[in-house]
């Protein structure tokens, strides 16, 4: 039972011929995109990517670049092979390559497709991510002498400017570290070891943020010390605290702003693969097509084009089997069928033989399998 | 002797032809570049009005973009005259309007040239608006209730953040004035009292400044208050502190800001500059070249052209000759005798010019002026034959003796070839025997008759 058949004259395997052709210019042109929507997605990962504990989300940006190069490279091939499949001479040349091409094909379409649904399904590992990184950062906002953490404070402030955004969560995170570094506290200050005996760890907490912290949209000079006790603020009222510094945690701003690049990657992704699959079908009929007509010997008549010989179970059937024998190639078969001579035979043969002219060589020779 | 005479052939003419129609359209997209570029620097200038005192000057940006829409227009013009001077038929049509148009892309380059010089002069006035504007903008911060000031908070923050500066020449502006609204102020306390006291104008100064100031890039949380009072904070000396604020001033960063930006549109608007000129040359060499025809009727005839018919020096004498004539001949001349009323340069071109003209009859005293200095404006004889018109002019004439040599040679073969004579009376022996005898220029008068 074929799937999918089509019957074609020859006009129309070469109109088929030339559209492909065409269809596969405009596929190395969307692998370029998909090239270059990779390596976008990758550049702004790499910008903050000291905020991200892991770097798992690079498999993203990383599968599309390897997917938009081979777009483009099979598909240039393509478009040659199609070009000269218009004609049945030419198309001999390219015959054993047809088989391997298609199934190529076959494989980074589906590469294609799991890129695009990569692209949604890696937002709850990016978001573990993110709070595992910037709760590290935040610890180490402080370590401004420490080689290797010298620029997350940077990188922070930085960020939280950007981003309108404060801490992990919300503002309170910066409440339960230590952000301001030993060597700026005054130890012989009674002030400043009462705080730090105040904690088990002994740390220097404070209700206190850093700058970056402040918004742009406050009415009133920013409040950075003692945020949270409105008595120590002349007219500091609710308004006010809500205005004064960015309300939304940096995790939710990165993950929209991640989500939002990804989502739209995504989608443009998923029309990408569509495309490609559209031309796969193109290509497999034309091949199809091509054979049937060698097979025919009638360069001019009309031929058969599908996507299967035979029902979907029969080809999975047959291929399972073909992958089974391939790994049996090496073994020897106890088919009883197949003539194992053993040593007592092998000695009859010779005297047998031997007065007649010898068509053996002279001495017996072991037949193995 | 012509400036940079070539000599064309129709090969070298239609090749001149599609390289200048190329360059027009480089031209088109020059002209667009320019256009954006001043939309671009009108929309920069609109985003900090309010710290230039809504008090800047538009003018070059307008201009910009004045000049881009021109030069559009221009350009794509000339573009189609190149097109269709490869056509003959069709270029017959653009051949009158030729000469004005040259003539104002001259002007409009040398407009140009003079944008080019204001971007770069422009920075001047720029400089006194931002300081008069940063300085009243660092006034009204604190005025965030006050309508029509209570973005000035938000846009001197995003400022000082955006272009790494604080104040108006340094940080210490802000030590100056009074940057904390009184609202947040608590009047009863004795700290706030004292610092009011302590100043003339009663106002609440500290050396503290915004937290716009403060340089992300500082190992130690931002030092903002107290800044001057070293022991208020633990191993700190302000005097040696350099990454805590940021140390420009505002007004040097947006000076510095506006003048880079202002110097890439000035060169490249000088670069548009020599591409435009360029074109000019080039239709102008088009336009003489297919004006030469050595045999009009052939399109495959040899030609000349040239950027300018005469030496530089000759041609400025003869435009401010022909300046001081034409300022001359608005007046009436009396005397019957000469009985010209309309000036001697003007009834030779009503002769030449058309035939509509009435005919002088008497003979012109050429004592005023002299035969190798008149200026005429154009010359056209129309030769009327059977069922054809032919019209030919040739480029603006400083010299007759000169005419004679160029024009008038293929103009006798015209004559004596298809045997043209005049409707009324024929005069074909008049033109040539009289341009051959050079310097008869009276006599020529006396006999060419109009019809």
């Amino acid at each position: 039972m074929v799937v999918g058949k089509v019957t074609f004259t020859k006009l129309e395997r070469e109109k088929l011929a030339e559209v492909l052709w065409l269809l596969n210019w405009i596929s190395v042109m969307t692998g370029a995109t998909l090239f270059g929507l990779g390596l976008f997605l990758k550049i702004e990962i790499l910008k903050w990517q000291e905020v991200m504990s892991d770097q798992g989300i690079l498999y993203v940006p990383h599968m599309l670049i390897t997917t938009g190069l081979a777009a483009c490279c099979i598909n240039f091939l393509g478009g040659k092979i199609c070009l000269d499949c218009a004609d049945t001479n030419k198309f001999l040349r390219w015959k054993l390559v047809m088989m391997p091409y298609v199934i190529c094909t076959f494989f980074f379409t589906s590469c294609v497709l799991v890129g695009a649904l990569m692209c949604y399904s890696i937002r709850g590992q990016l978001e573990e991510s993110l709070f595992l990184g910037l709760r590290s950062a935040m610890r180490f906002y402080k370590d401004t002498d420490t080689p290797g953490r010298c620029y997350l404070k940077r990188t922070l402030d930085l960020l939280q400017i950007q981003f309108h955004c404060c801490g992990n969560a919300g503002y309170r995170d910066w409440f339960h570290v230590q952000w301001i570094s030993n060597r700026y506290l005054d130890m012989t200050s009674s002030a400043v070891v009462d705080r730090l005996r105040s904690n088990v760890e002994g740390k220097y907490l404070a209700d206190g943020v850093p700058f970056s912290c402040c918004s742009t949209f406050s009415p009133r000079p920013c409040i950075q010390q003692q945020v949270s006790n409105r008595s120590a603020h002349f007219n500091f009222d609710r308004q006010s605290q809500q205005l004064n510094l960015w309300r939304r945690g940096c995790r939710q701003a990165l993950l929209e702003h991640y989500t939002g690049i990804m989502q739209s990657i995504g989608l443009t992704v998923l029309l990408i693969w569509l495309f490609e699959l559209l031309v796969l079908t193109g290509v497999r009929y034309l091949q199809t097509a091509m054979e049937n007509v060698l097979r025919l010997g009638d360069p001019d008549s009309e031929s058969d084009g599908w996507i299967l010989e035979n029902s979907l179970a029969e080809t999975a059937r047959s291929n399972f089997n073909i992958i089974k024998n391939l790994g049996k190639c090496y073994q020897t078969d106890n088919d009883p069928n197949i003539n194992v001579p053993t040593p007592a035979v092998e000695q009859e043969v010779p005297s047998q033989l031997r007065p007649e002219g010898s068509l053996t060589s002279g001495t017996p020779q072991v037949q193995n399998l | 002797m012509a400036l940079m005479l070539v000599k064309f052939d129709l090969k070298k003419r239609v090749k001149l032809a599609q390289t200048v129609w190329f360059m027009y359209w480089f031209a088109v997209m020059a002209g667009v570049l320019v256009f954006s570029m001043g939309l671009f620097f009108k929309i920069e200038l609109r985003k900090r009005s309010e710290l230039m005192d809504n008090n800047e000057s538009h003018i070059l940006p307008n201009l910009l973009i004045f000049m881009g829409l021109i030069a559009c227009g221009i350009n794509a013009f000339g573009g189609k005259v190149c097109y269709d001077s490869l056509d003959p038929t069709k270029f017959v049509k653009w051949k009158p309007m030729l000469k004005t148009f040259l003539v104002f892309c001259v002007v409009f380059n040398a407009l140009l040239i003079v944008t080019a010089l204001m971007c770069f002069v422009m920075k001047i006035p720029l400089q006194f608006t931002l300081s008069e504007g940063l300085k009243n903008g660092m006034r009204y911060y604190k005025d965030t209730d006050t309508p029509g000031r209570c973005y000035m908070k938000r846009t001197l923050d995003l400022m000082q953040m955006e272009f790494r500066c604080c104040g108006n020449d340094h940080y210490r502006d802000w030590f100056e004035i009074q940057w904390v609204s009184n609202r947040y102020l608590d009047f009863s306390a004795k700290e706030v009292k004292d610092r009011l006291g302590s100043n003339v104008d009663g106002q609440y100064l500290m050396d503290g400044v915004p937290f716009s100031c403060c340089n992300p890039s500082s190992p130690r949380p931002c030092i903002q208050m107290q800044m001057t009072n070293n022991s208020a904070h633990y191993s700190y000396d302000h005097y040696t502190e350099e990454l805590n604020v940021w140390k420009r001033g505002c007004r040097e960063a947006l000076l510095s800001y506006y003048g880079g930006m202002m110097n890439t549109i000035g060169a490249l608007v000088f670069l548009i500059t020599l591409l435009e000129v360029a074109v000019t040359v080039g239709l102008q060499y088009v336009d003489t070249s297919l004006s030469t025809l050595a045999n009009p009727e052939d399109p495959e005839s040899e030609s000349e052209g040239w950027i300018l018919e005469k030496t530089v020096k000759e041609t400025f004498t003869d435009i401010m000759a022909k300046m001081k004539a034409t300022g001359k001949g608005g007046k009436v001349e009396e005397g019957g005798e000469e009985g010209v009323a309309t000036g001697f340069p003007t009834l030779v071109s009503g002769i030449f010019c058309g035939f509509g003209s009435p005919p002088p009859k008497k003979t012109l005293k050429s004592s005023k002026y002299d035969i190798e200095e008149i200026m005429l404006d154009c010359v056209q004889m129309e030769l009327i034959s059977n069922a054809n018109v032919f019209r030919t002019s040739s480029a603006p004439l400083a010299n007759f003796g000169g005419m004679m040599h160029r024009n008038i040679a293929p103009l006798t073969n015209i004559l004596r070839l298809n045997s043209l004579s005049y409707t009324e009376r024929p005069r074909e022996g008049v033109f040539p025997s009289v341009i051959m005898s050079q310097g008869l220029w009276r006599t020529f008068l006396t006999e060419a008759q109009c019809k």
